[in-house]
């Protein structure tokens, strides 16, 4: 498994393509005939994508990861799905005995939350990216914000006390960090947070899809994640990586959120996940990145 | 193949990448001798040459280093426009090999998409192309002045002669890295569209 740090790779989900309105006096439109491909190898490549709630000055890669996303991508079809993690739950940390699995980028940076997950799902990713709160706000504003749909109006008192509006939504940086990350109101916790992390995913992956036909757009994003990184990976191996992001069809996506109950450990509230679960859903996308049933 | 059909904000989001792979061809943002540096092509002397330039470009890359690469990369595109749909003794219907700067697994995909990615569905039915428009524009991503990554912007467009009589646009994008066997295309986005 290779470990990097970085934001833009928070982006491996899609909305459908908007439906236009042609009149037919002003567009003329003809039959298209299009192929397209990314030789990304493996053809599907797994991402821990971590929202890390670093402070300033703290060193990301061993804090607690906020949002664990794991994210497959199938480069041969355009698939791809999320598997949602639930930050507190209760899991075997190899060396570290039972814990909360965001407990995992503490005890042993990315390589060892990597594990910590890949053993919850049976599914080891290759990469983790970890993603501190500044940066992701700044690329979200950095690509023009995301469209969200949003099933169900929330707030928070002091990260967004005006709340989310039921519906299509158009968030700026710092509304879709408070998007991802608010939970007290939600009416199944954590669980509806990383739901609305995948929501995010998806908007982020939809704008790039849609932008990368701009010239230069995925050179500048690429270059700008690697001017806020580190990493072992190389150049290459990153441009490949964002133009297979640009790549997912919105229409081959699938997301999931490992459920579980809620139990306590010690005075702390957690989440016991189903594990038979999270399995399935191993199992199920490890080759094709694609997960037939919630 | 793949057919993008469904959905109208498809047929039109492949019009917008055409309009700006097509409009691109001045968008130069270097400004210097790299852009519109061009080269007789493989084809024929009755054939268009290509023009090539860089278009959008991410870090720093010194000038004789972008002419460089923009030689290089057009060779590649040379080769795959030439292998693919200019040359050849038509009527013809073996077009293997018609994508000789793909990485394997490109070119694998690459020959499945052979109706879009070289003239297989009208090779037979043809007994010449004639060139109209070579042009290729580079985006370009440079780490500590070297490029590792390139998307370049390619329009062409020919004639045919024959059974089938027509104009031909092909458009769009490939994805070239460079590995020990030079500059590979590892990735494409094109249509391909009769006018």
């Amino acid at each position: 498994m290779r470990t990097l740090t970085v934001g833009a790779v928070l982006a491996l989900a899609a909305l459908l393509v908007p439906d236009s309105a042609v009149k037919s006096t002003e567009v003329e439109l003809v039959k298209v005939n299009r192929a397209e491909t990314v030789d990304v190898s493996p053809d599907v490549v797994w991402i821990l994508a971590v929202g890390s709630d670093a402070r300033p000055g703290e060193d990301m890669t061993h804090t607690r990861g906020d949002a664990l996303q794991l994210v497959g991508m199938n480069t041969k079809t355009g698939a791809a799905t999320a598997i949602g993690i639930p930050r507190d739950s209760w899991v075997s940390i190899p060396g570290h005995g039972t814990n909360k699995i965001n407990a995992a980028l503490y005890f042993g940076g990315p390589q060892l939350l990597g594990q910590a997950v890949g053993n919850l799902v049976g599914v080891q990713p290759d990469y983790v990216f970890i993603s501190r709160f500044e940066f992701f706000e700044d690329m979200i504003g950095d690509i023009g914000g995301i469209d969200v749909n949003n099933p169900i109006a929330f707030a928070d008192d002091f990260i967004k006390p005006k709340g989310f509006k039921k519906g299509r939504l158009h968030l700026g940086g710092y509304d879709a960090l408070a998007f991802a990350r608010i939970r007290h109101d939600l009416i199944r916790g954590d669980f509806d947070r990383s739901a609305n992390q995948q929501r995010v995913l998806r908007g982020i992956q939809s704008t790039v899809r849609a932008k990368a036909d701009q010239p230069g757009f995925i050179e500048r994003g690429v270059f700008s994640v690697i001017q806020h990184m580190h990493t072992d990976l190389s150049p290459v191996e990153l441009y490949r990586l964002g133009q297979a992001v640009a790549q997912v069809n919105p229409g081959k996506i699938t997301n999931c959120v490992v459920q579980g109950s809620i139990g306590d450990m010690g005075g702390a509230s957690v989440v016991l996940p189903y594990v038979d679960q999270a399995r399935r859903y191993g199992d199920d996308a490890r080759k094709d990145a694609t997960i037939k049933r919630c | 193949m793949r057919q993008r059909t469904r959905h109208g904000s498809w047929v039109i989001a492949a019009v917008v990448v055409v309009g700006l792979a097509t409009g691109g061809c001045n968008n130069s943002n270097d400004g210097g001798p790299g852009a519109a540096s061009t080269a007789t092509s493989s084809a024929s002397a009755a054939q268009v040459v290509t023009t090539a330039s860089v278009g959008e470009l991410a870090g720093r890359l010194p000038q004789a280093r972008r002419d460089q690469l923009v030689s290089e990369v057009r060779q590649v595109v040379d080769g795959w426009i030439d292998a693919a749909y200019l040359s050849g003794d038509y009527p013809r219907t073996d077009f293997a090999g018609s994508w000789p700067g793909f990485t394997a697994r490109a070119q694998a995909k690459a020959e499945r998409d052979g109706d879009l990615m070289s003239n297989r569905d009208i090779g037979a039915s043809i007994d010449g192309v004639e060139s109209e428009k070579r042009q290729v524009t580079l985006d370009v991503l440079s780490i500590d002045k070297q490029p590792v990554g390139v998307t370049a912007r390619v329009v062409l467009r020919f004639a045919t002669t024959g059974d089938t009589v027509k104009d031909v646009r092909v458009a769009g994008r490939l994805y070239l890295t460079k590995g020990k066997q030079g500059w590979q295309v590892f990735g494409y986005d094109v249509s391909k569209v009769d006018l």
